[in-house]
This record gives C-alpha cells, structure tokens and sequence, in this order.
C-alpha cells in the first residue's frame, strides 16, 4: 500500500522480510499471500520475484531513511494482521524491527492503528467484492 | 488500492474518472492530487497528470465484473474524502456511479466504510511520514 515510496533496492529487501512476516507464526494463511502477491504488483515485481531464504538475516542498513524504515514496519504489521490474527510470534517478529528500526512508541501505535485501518478495509474489500 | 482488481482498459477509463472526481468540488488538494498521481503510477500509466482525461461518464458494460465495480467505486470515494470533507458534487458524481453499476445500497454503505479506513490509514501515514 505505502510501497511507493521504497527505492527498487529497498523493495527487493522488503520482500525478504514479508516472506519472514509470513511464516513467523510457522502458518502462511491465504490472506497474507493474497496481500502479498498485491504487494508484488504494486511494486511492479509480478513474475519476477525472487523467493528468499526465510532462514537468511536482511541487510536492514538499506533502509536508510526514516520514512523507508516506517513504510516497512507498517507493511509487515498489515501482512501480520490481515488474517484476522495478530500471533504472538508475528507481533514477536513487528517488535524485534520496531527496535531495531529505532520507531520510538508512538510512531509504533501510530503505525498499528493504520495497519488496523488498511488490513480492515482489504478484508471488507475482499468479503464484497468476491 | 484497490487497481490490482482491474484489467488495462478498466484502469484507464477510471483514472478519468478519477481525473473528475479530484476537480469536482471546485479545488484539486494536494492530498487529492499526490493520491491520484499514485494511482497513475500504480497503473503504469505514468507521472505526468497533464496526461489525465476527465470523464464523469462510464462505457456500459466496461466494468461488467462486481470486483471491478467495487474497486471503482471504493477508490473515487477514497479520493473524495481523502481531504477530510465530502462535497455534495462528490457525492453526487459516487451516488449516480453506484446507480449505473447497479450497487445496492448496503454495497453501497459497506464501500463507504472501506473508503473511510483506506482513507484514514492514508492520511494517517501522510501525517507521520510528510
């Protein structure tokens, strides 16, 4: 949704990370790919993604802006929620990069409120128009 | 948000569309404007909004599918309130859109309250990362 505004480099390395989003609970629910493969057109990667080590440790210095650093923290908390579940492992994963990316606690809440809103609005998208 | 739902020729009848609802309330808001350009961008069909034809009318038949429908009408609503108010003449060009399409009227309230929480969780990022 906010994929824009990632450089090409970043957006290969943010597909790294969603591919980690997905399988952090250990389930890969059809909402999470379906918003996935969303993201992939978006970014104008359809066809042409690579599919990454889920296991491999992400170069996070790509993301060398805090606005890069914030789009990819609210992507991967919308991956994480789009379900309709926020598993104890995928909020494990959203902290551990909230720390790392330095988003101080408000930007965290501000963050998950608009993960809320963007996550409900698919699934209601989703639930009509199908 | 919602373009991945439409084919090549549906994208550019809507970025039209689009292209009316931004002027008709009199005034095109950046908020308005930068949406659409991000819509652009996501159709491939360019940056340049000089490119933009407006239209307030739709080929019948055009977007047969309700999916495309649903996206149609979810994002010129999201343009519309993108700015925090809705003008009777926004209004009135979504009203005769859902009346062509031959939405119900609960469709209709449901793709208001998908618009409010893409809206919101647009405005919401705009808001934290400028």
């Amino acid at each position: 949704m906010f994929l824009h505004a990632l450089s090409e480099q970043q957006k290969t390395h943010f597909f790294d990370l969603a591919q980690q989003m997905i399988v952090a609970d250990d389930m890969v629910a059809e909402p999470e790919v379906a918003y996935l493969d969303r993201l992939y057109w978006e970014a104008g990667l359809v066809g042409r993604a690579g599919l990454g080590d889920v296991e491999a440790a992400v170069d996070l210095s790509i993301f060398d802006s805090l606005k890069a650093r914030l789009v990819v923290t609210v992507e991967l908390l919308i991956i994480a929620i789009v379900d309709g579940e926020y598993h104890p492992k995928e909020a494990e994963y959203a902290n551990a990069m909230v720390a790392q990316f330095g988003i101080t606690p408000d930007q965290h809440a501000t963050l998950c409120s608009i993960a809320e809103n963007a996550a409900q609005a698919l699934v209601d998208m989703r639930n009509l128009a199908d | 948000m919602f373009l991945h739902l439409l084919d090549d020729s549906q994208k550019r009848a809507f970025i039209a569309l689009a292209g009316n609802m931004v002027t008709r309330d009199g005034r095109a808001d950046s908020i308005e404007v930068a949406y659409l350009k991000r819509l652009m961008i996501e159709s491939g069909l360019g940056r340049d909004l000089g490119d933009i034809s407006s239209s307030d009318s739709v080929e019948p038949g055009l977007f047969a599918s309700r999916a495309a429908q649903c996206a149609v009408i979810a994002e010129l609503l999201i343009i519309s309130i993108l700015d925090g108010t809705y003008d009777d003449g926004e209004a009135a060009f979504a009203d005769s859109l859902v009346d062509v399409f031959g939405l119900s009227s609960s469709d209709h309230a449901e793709l208001c309250r998908i618009a409010e929480d893409a809206a919101g969780a647009l405005s919401k990022m705009q808001g934290l990362v400028g």
